[in-house]
């Protein structure tokens, strides 16, 4: 049975499917699936690993450390939490909500987790009120792997880098490389530079 | 990162799935792709500063071509032409010459100070002979100035 996404698009050299969620009514759930993973409404993946356990996964250099790993039919779930000081993010505008930080610390934590276990990762990343589950394009990915070892000599770090470290090192590049501005930025642009000519007539 | 895995392009109640297959190896290709270009960059600033090196040495110790282009050695005083010596005109008429075997004074000879032989030849007291001819004149142009008696 197909999930229900509320949106999907291409950011962050991803192509995203974002499904959002009334936060005060999920965030009473007991059950950690129900609270965590709310798109789904009748499968309950099994947790493996939760933060609490600490559990690494290393595809070395690379070392992560996901908020949650779950077992999905032949597949498993890595899981990052972002509650961002839980501040919504807007549907109509999550693409600029999106932290693009987030983003690649999910993707390398999934591939880590993917490296260590053989099986087949989907990566997942909660915030606030939204779940999104990412599909990375493979230059994105061959990126991350390539950057590992250059973001632990850029770190100074001696054995491992962790995936937030690579995600701060590759955030420029994704950035760089699959920037976009979509009508509502270029509406916005050009507001504000209609404005500024304005003021300065004034 | 030398291993390979997969990532789930879909996601079901039921499962994840839509493998998609990411290669360690074809990722490590595309790293090394930048290096062997760093590489062959390297070697290209090499071949330049090797070839500036080469014509540094060879500039600085030229071989028998460059020999061949060697400035001769300026010719003997006695072979120099009588154009290129040196001249030095008096206003007084002394004319100070470098000749072939040395410093020649010329112009106004007086007895006194005119040499028996080898006239004028001094090799490296030309200013006391200039200084001497000069007191000479000077003592014949007084005694032609007393009256006769």
């Amino acid at each position: 049975m197909e999930l229900t996404w509320t949106d999907r698009q291409a950011v962050h050299g991803c192509d995203i499917s974002a499904s959002f969620f009334d936060p005060q009514v999920v965030d009473r759930e007991d059950d950690f699936t129900r609270r965590m993973l709310p798109v789904f409404k009748t499968a309950r993946p099994a947790l493996l690993y939760s933060e609490q356990d600490r559990k690494n996964f290393v595809a070395d250099p690379l070392i992560a450390q996901p908020d949650a790993v779950l077992r999905h039919g032949h597949g498993l779930l890595s899981l990052e939490y972002k509650s961002q000081s839980r501040r919504s993010h807007r549907p109509e505008q999550w693409q600029r909500d999106i932290p693009c930080s987030g983003v690649l610390q999910t993707l390398a934590a999934a591939m880590a987790v993917a490296m260590e276990s053989g099986k087949s990762v989907a990566p997942l990343l909660r915030c606030h009120n939204v779940i999104y589950f990412l599909r990375p394009h493979p230059e994105l990915v061959t990126r991350l792997m390539t950057g590992a070892a250059e973001a632990k000599a850029y770190w100074g770090e001696d054995r491992y880098v962790s995936a937030s470290q690579l995600a701060a090192y590759c955030e420029p590049w994704v950035r760089s490389r699959f920037a976009q501005k979509d009508d509502a930025q270029a509406a916005s642009s050009e507001a504000g530079r209609l404005r500024h000519e304005e003021m300065l007539r004034r | 990162m030398d291993r390979d895995f997969k990532l789930g392009n879909e996601l079901t109640e039921e499962d994840v799935g839509a493998d998609r297959h990411f290669s360690a190896r074809q990722a490590s290709a595309a790293g090394s792709t930048g290096l062997n270009l760093n590489a062959a960059t390297n070697g290209g600033w090499g071949l330049v500063f090797g070839a500036l090196a080469l014509w540094a040495i060879w500039w600085l110790f030229p071989g028998n071509q460059r020999q061949a282009q060697h400035t001769p050695p300026p010719p003997a005083l006695s072979e120099a032409p009588a154009a290129l010596q040196p001249e030095t005109r008096k206003p007084n008429g002394i004319t100070v010459e470098m000749g072939a075997n040395g410093i020649v004074i010329k112009g106004a000879p007086t007895t006194a100070s005119a040499p028996s032989s080898g006239a004028g030849k001094t090799t490296h007291k030309a200013a006391s002979a200039a200084s001497l001819s000069a007191r000479s004149r000077a003592a014949s142009a007084a005694a032609d100035s007393q009256p006769d008696q």
